[in-house]
């Protein structure tokens, strides 16, 4: 059967799937919080219980905190049980209602943050990636955090089914976009096995989530912007250098200009047009999206009986597109190759947006918002060189330990390859700010003097 | 031969530095440099496996580059090759479009056919590049190499020998000694007939030339000047992780002979030598207290101070040290001269300046680890060390924010304006200590217990010791300004991790402190509200 919906008719460029940026955002679009919130959903495989916001006030502006005051409430009550003396509770609610204090508790009380969302929420969008990411993703059983018994208390309360229930895939409260196959395997992979060691550190998790979820945007935006031309085969990891914070770049450094966000910064262009075509070719079913596949994908099932829809659908896609007074259409009609035919409606799809057309201003603001929102944690201006890619010691310290993994150390070799598998690279000049890094961190064993026998361990 | 001519054979830019089989080189040098050969422990131990190995054993000596892994492989090839193979330098490939590993892997499948036992002079970053890169035929060797980098153990026809298994320094109390380096500076300075560098050196001091060379190698006759340098060398293994090498030591040894300038500002302005760039971290010269201060006003005003002229006189007379030195150049001096006594001990004002409190006790507590059996006044030094330096900079660092809890209360995290505390109970675990073996010479291990409950055993280098007693003194450092800062974090956010699961825990607010106990049937007591 074919890959290909039924009837293609040129429509409006619509994207709902494998990229967080539209042709129109607004602010709050990009809620990390929320994304957060969704990733701790989804590998607890828990949500707030209808029990527990059937009773919320509807108005979403305080429902987030109302979320929470219900909560107190719940959580005194159980208090009140074990306490033999009430007035410590006044103790206790500074200690873990007052301002932000419940989010560090227990990773699943970001829960409470998706309290105001709907179904239709834009800020389903940049979760969704995350989503996709994951995959499914979850962990069987939360693990035990080393606490203290007090802070115990206030997990077991959450934890009750009065609070918190199973989470089921297929709801209504998902989004359209997350059973979409994977458009990045390799980053996939990499992604579930980073958050899955995450989680098995929860107050690693609680502090680091939110700087994995900025470091995957960027690799996942990059990765996506350098792959999607290649139809051919599965993406792979593309070199991407960065540099510590601390090192200054220099034209020398060819790397960075050359495999950095520079050329990234190029590509951005296809995201938007690639992505649209991909999406308005397929024929998925809304409910659960299922059998949405990646470009790379659909133009490798695509068969010679598509030919003939794929050219028609391209001329009709291109006389409506036609801006100037003349129709052109430059290309060999007697083609029956189907992925002849994806490429030009992929050309054409690309051309709607070229400066000067009415639509090019839409996709100036997806850029803008992929560029705001998604790179600029990484992409620095450093003077003559123009935008490189600079990592902060943080950063640094979690792609590490991410890297490291369940394993005690890594040869500095070693390391590499794994940040590398990643698209993350660091020339010769970066490598030995690393070294020097860990030096003074004090996480490196030295075997030799070789520089391949140097071993590196985790800092959590 | 012209002495400082001589000494070149010394220099790791001589042509004569690596020693290849089947290399030629002038009977002169071959003698001096036969002549400097020091026999090194590895070095018998490796005879030993040398005489027993069996058809189709392998011997890895491993080392870094200029550890001598070629010299006692050449010594002993001739000797041997009929019945051994020998690859000398696993490191390189002898065709431009062989690799490295290609190379190792030709040899292990000959190996399969001819069954000879085989010796491979190998880097340790070249070992575990094979383990990763080799070809899989060789799964063996490289299960064998895997074991070896995780346990550095042999495993039945693999032999490993590795030099840093074979430490140069030694440690008995707070005494530093380097039998290799004490031999090899021996045998260039030593005054007597065998030196075949004393001739030279009579010489040069009958024509009066190269004062400065002559006055360096005088200086370095002193015992306990060669104490001072074999600490300072030691400094650099321990505190900067700098590797030693027996290249590294010949070329040091010529470096601070002759440099530029006299041997105790040789030894501290760098140079183009690992060793040299490590001792620049110690240049007395920089130290600032008051003696020191005063002592550099006076020199640079040029106030009249006969104690310290009759100080440079001796030197002169003794060292034939000439000239004005700057007031720099005199306390690097008397820094090498700490451990020395002579008529005019002017420089032993300054002996307290120098007093390097963290090596010290590094050393002493090391040698304490290692050769703990039991006895009583041992145990008392242990606790001590333990209860003042190590307990002491735990609490000290883990309470830095709460600095009104008491020494046995163990700050657990801060809530809004309520902090949280629990009970600790820190001990020391003298079994432990004395069932474990301690051989690296960088760090030693903490045994201790939380709570009744132990640890893992924790290494300490002499920089995390060094930070821990600036915690006891009042430093209160935040994580990214020091190194081994991230360290002392760790192991305290470790221990706030275990204690936290205690029954009984304080709460402090605005200077109140209310006790709260969990009991065993679930009830919450608390007292003090």
């Amino acid at each position: 059967m074919s890959i290909l919906k039924a009837t293609l008719t040129p429509g409006n460029n619509v994207l709902n799937s494998y990229f967080p940026a539209r042709t129109g955002n607004n602010e709050g679009d990009f809620d990390w919080d929320i994304a957060k919130a969704i990733v701790v959903r989804n590998l607890y495989r828990k949500q707030l219980s209808t029990k527990f916001t059937k009773g919320l006030p509807k108005d979403p502006e305080n429902k987030e905190s109302s979320a929470i005051n219900a909560f107190r409430t719940i959580c005194k009550a159980d208090f009140k049980e074990r306490l033999d003396e009430a007035g410590l509770w006044e103790y206790l609610e500074e200690m873990y209602f007052s301002g932000e204090a419940l989010y560090s508790v227990t990773p699943e009380a970001l829960l409470f943050k998706l309290a105001p969302l709907t179904g239709n929420s834009p800020q389903h969008r940049l979760a969704d990636m995350f989503s996709s990411l994951m995959q499914g993703l979850y962990i069987e059983s939360p693990i035990q955090q080393e606490t203290n018994f007090l802070e115990q208390q206030v997990v077991e309360s959450l934890r009750s089914e009065e609070v918190l229930s199973l989470f089921e895939r297929g709801k209504k409260t998902l989004s359209k976009g997350i059973n979409e196959k994977s458009f990045l395997p390799f980053l996939t992979k990499h992604f579930r096995s980073d958050l899955k060691f995450l989680a098995s550190h929860p107050k690693y998790l609680i502090d680091q989530l939110q700087n994995l979820l900025k470091l995957y945007g960027y690799l996942y935006t990059a990765q996506l912007a350098l792959n999607i031309k290649g139809l051919d085969c599965e993406p792979t990891a593309k070199p991407l250098y960065f540099i510590m914070e601390n090192e200054t770049a220099s034209r020398e450094r060819t790397d960075l200009v050359r495999n950095g966000h520079q050329t990234v910064a190029r590509l951005l262009v296809n995201i938007f047009p690639y992505l649209s075509m991909s999406e308005g070719l397929q024929d998925v079913s809304k409910e659960d999206n299922e059998h949405r596949l990646p470009l790379w994908q659909l133009a490798q099932k695509l068969t010679d009986d598509d030919s003939n829809k794929l050219r028609e659908y391209a001329e009709a896609f291109a006389l409506n597109r036609n801006e100037s007074l003349t129709f052109l259409f430059p290309y060999d009609k007697n083609n029956t190759d189907p992925r002849y035919w994806l490429n030009v409606l992929l050309e054409l799809a690309v051309q709607q947006f070229d400066k000067g057309m009415k639509r090019s201003a839409a996709q100036i603001k997806f850029i803008k918002a992929t560029e705001d929102e998604l790179c600029s944690t990484f992409v620095k201006a450093r003077g003559q060189v123009g935008k490189v890619l600079v990592m902060n010691q943080d950063y640094i310290a979690l792609i590490t330990n991410i890297a490291i993994g369940i394993k005690d150390k890594l040869r500095f070799h070693e390391l590499l390859t794994e940040f590398n598998s990643r698209g993350i690279y660091f020339d010769k000049q970066s490598q030995q700010a690393l070294i020097r890094f860990y030096e003074r961190v004090g996480n490196v064993e030295r075997m030799s003097d070789s520089g391949d026998a140097v071993y590196v361990r985790k800092i959590l | 031969m012209d002495l400082r001519k001589a000494l070149a054979v010394l220099s790791k830019s001589s042509p004569n530095a690596v020693t290849t089989a089947g290399e030629i080189i002038d009977p002169e040098l071959r003698a001096i440099k036969n002549y400097l050969y020091v026999e090194t422990e590895i070095e018998v131990v490796f005879k030993q496996e040398l005489n027993d190995i069996q058809e189709n054993d392998v011997i890895f000596l491993c080392g870094s580059s200029g550890d001598g892994k070629s010299e006692i492989l050449t010594r002993y090839s001739e000797k041997h090759e009929k019945l051994v193979d020998f690859h000398l330098d696993a490191t390189h490939s002898f065709d431009p479009s062989h690799t490295a590993i290609d190379t190792l892997n030709d040899r292990f499948t000959k190996q399969k056919t001819s069954r000879r036992p085989l010796v491979i002079g190998i880097n340790i970053g070249m070992l575990a590049n094979f383990e990763r890169e080799g070809a899989d035929e060789h799964c063996t060797v490289k299960a064998a190499i895997k074991q070896f980098l995780n346990t550095q153990e042999s495993s039945d026809r693999f032999t490993f020998l590795d030099f840093e298994a074979f430490p140069k320094f030694k440690i008995e109390g707070t005494e530093v000694s380097s039998a290799f380096f004490n031999a090899l500076l021996d045998r260039v300075v030593r005054d007597d007939q065998g030196n075949k560098f004393r001739d030279c050196f009579n010489q040069a001091l009958a024509l009066n030339q190269d004062k400065k060379l002559i006055a360096n190698v005088l200086l370095l006759r002193d015992r306990s000047v060669q104490k001072v340098v074999v600490e300072l060398l030691l400094n650099a293994r321990i505190r900067q992780d700098q590797f030693v090498t027996a290249r590294m030591l010949l070329d040091f040894i010529y470096c601070i002979l002759t440099g530029s300038g006299y041997l105790f500002d040789n030894l501290f302005k760098g140079g183009d030598n690992e060793l040299l760039k490590a001792m620049v971290a110690f240049d007395p010269s920089v130290i600032r207290n008051r003696d020191i201060d005063r002592f550099i006003l006076n020199r640079t005003l040029d106030i009249e101070d006969t104690e310290y002229q009759l100080f440079i006189d001796e030197i002169e007379a003794k060292y034939s040290v000439i000239g004005t030195l700057q007031a720099s150049s005199a306390i690097r001096l008397f820094y090498l001269l700490k451990q020395t006594g002579i008529e005019h001990n002017y420089h032993k004002k300054f002996k307290s300046s120098f007093h390097e409190k963290g090596e010290l006790l590094y050393r002493e507590i090391w040698a304490l680890h290692r050769n703990y059996a039991g006895d009583k006044e041992d145990k008392i030094k242990l606790r001590r060390f333990y209860d003042d330096v190590v307990f002491a900079a735990i609490e000290l660092y883990a309470n830095r924010n709460a600095p009104y809890l008491s020494k046995d209360e163990f700050y657990l995290s801060s809530h809004g304006s309520c902090d949280l505390a629990s009970e600790i109970e820190l001990s020391v675990n003298h079994e432990a200590i004395e069932g474990a073996a301690c051989k690296d010479i960088h760090a030693f291990y903490l045994h201790f217990s939380v709570n009744d409950k132990k640890l893992e055993p924790l290494p300490v280098n002499v920089n995390l010791l060094t930070l821990m007693l600036d915690v006891v003194e009042g430093y209160r450092p935040n994580k990214h300004d020091k190194n081994s800062v991230v360290l002392l974090d760790e192991l305290v956010s470790h221990i706030t991790s275990l204690v936290s699961n205690t029954e009984v825990l304080y709460l402090y607010r605005d200077g109140q402190r209310v006790k709260v106990k969990a009991h065993t049937d679930g009830d919450i007591r608390v007292s003090g509200l």
